[in-house]
């Protein structure tokens, strides 16, 4: 209570508040319902708006989180798409697979023979090879 | 109440907390808080209530994993009813555009009474709102007790700091009439602020 000089009506206040306050305190259950019947207040009814209030504020919360989450994930996705493929021509792709498939013969199992690709089956194994990490994806040297 | 687990997240804590709340909690609690209204300016309890929670699910009030929910709820509402009465500083700087204007000559030094809450504006409205809002409602309560002279007795004794043993022998009140009195007082504020609106 500082700050407050004794005659602000505040002042005056806290100090019947801290009173009030203690008294419920020291008030029985018992007691407790029984002024609220004396009130016609129903204990029951009181409960359910605490905890429909807090129940209706919770759900918001959660919509909210649940919202901002997928505007999160909406946004990542979008900055992937946007990051632009970097691969090397067509023919650099043959030379540089075909080397790899030398070095690598294993690897070469998993590809149909290798001699007659369309450009896109190319295209597919430099990605998968990417993917696997046998490939670096920014490899665009020769 | 039930044990808070400590890999729950915070809608999930409180979920937890308000289902270990029974019924009579809910009653005491919102008994209290009807005490924390008188100059605030707010009508239920429930609005406090919704206002602590609501700062505890944006962050800008933390609940500790150690603090049990009954003390900080409770805590977090008569800390925010002091925001309302403008009981706590929230402004510690004061702009030089602030400061009231006066002779070159003046007595006080301008450099000391920076700082001073008192001189900012805006402050010096809100702070005479919430005072005014203050003396309306304790106003109320004098009104409501002025032909009561044992409550009256009570209140004045509440706050002039006599205690209740200096009342009864200064003023010839048996204990269960100092005692009854009290609780009048009680009772009356109750109705005087019901902390619900009429239906």
């Amino acid at each position: 209570m500082n700050k407050l000089s004794r005659s602000d009506p505040r002042y005056k206040y806290r100090l019947l508040e801290i009173e009030l306050i203690s008294d419920i305190d020291k008030t029985s259950d018992e007691k407790l319902i029984a002024d609220a019947i004396e009130d016609g207040l129903d204990s029951e009814a009181i409960s359910q708006e605490f905890r429909l209030a807090a129940m209706n504020l919770l759900a918001q919360s959660r919509r909210k989180l649940f919202a901002e989450t997928k505007i999160k994930l909406e946004k990542s996705k979008v900055t992937v798409d946007k990051t632009p493929v970097t691969r090397p021509s067509i023919e650099q792709m043959k030379v540089r697979i075909q080397a790899l498939f030398a070095n690598k013969p294993d690897l070469a199992i998993a590809f149909r023979n290798g001699a007659s690709q369309s450009e896109s089956d190319w295209v597919t194994l430099w990605e998968d090879l990417v993917e696997m990490g046998i490939i670096k994806r920014d490899d665009t040297n020769n | 109440m039930i044990e808070q687990n400590e890999n729950l997240d915070l809608t999930q804590r409180i979920e937890f907390a308000i289902a270990g709340y029974s019924s009579i909690d809910f009653l005491r609690l919102y008994r209290k808080a009807n005490y924390l209204l008188p100059g605030t300016g707010l009508v239920t309890t429930i609005e406090l209530f919704n206002e602590a929670l609501v700062r505890t699910l944006e962050g800008t009030r933390k609940w500790p994993q150690n603090v049990a929910f009954e003390a900080y709820i409770w805590n977090a509402m008569k800390s925010i009813a002091d925001g309302y009465r403008n009981l706590q500083s929230n402004k510690e700087e004061i702009l030089s555009t602030d400061l009231i204007q006066s002779d070159d000559d003046q007595a006080i030094d301008p450099i000391a009474e920076l700082g001073h809450l008192s001189l900012a504006v805006d402050d010096g409205l809100i702070e005479q709102e919430k005072r005014q809002q203050a003396e309306i409602d304790l106003t109320k309560i004098e009104n409501y007790f002025k032909d009561d002279d044992e409550v009256t007795l009570v209140i004045m004794a509440i706050e002039d700091g006599i205690s209740a043993r200096d009342l009864c022998s200064s003023y010839e009140m048996t204990t269960t009439k100092y005692e009854t009195a009290r609780k009048r007082f009680r009772r009356g504020i109750d109705r005087l602020f019901p902390g619900r609106r009429k239906s």
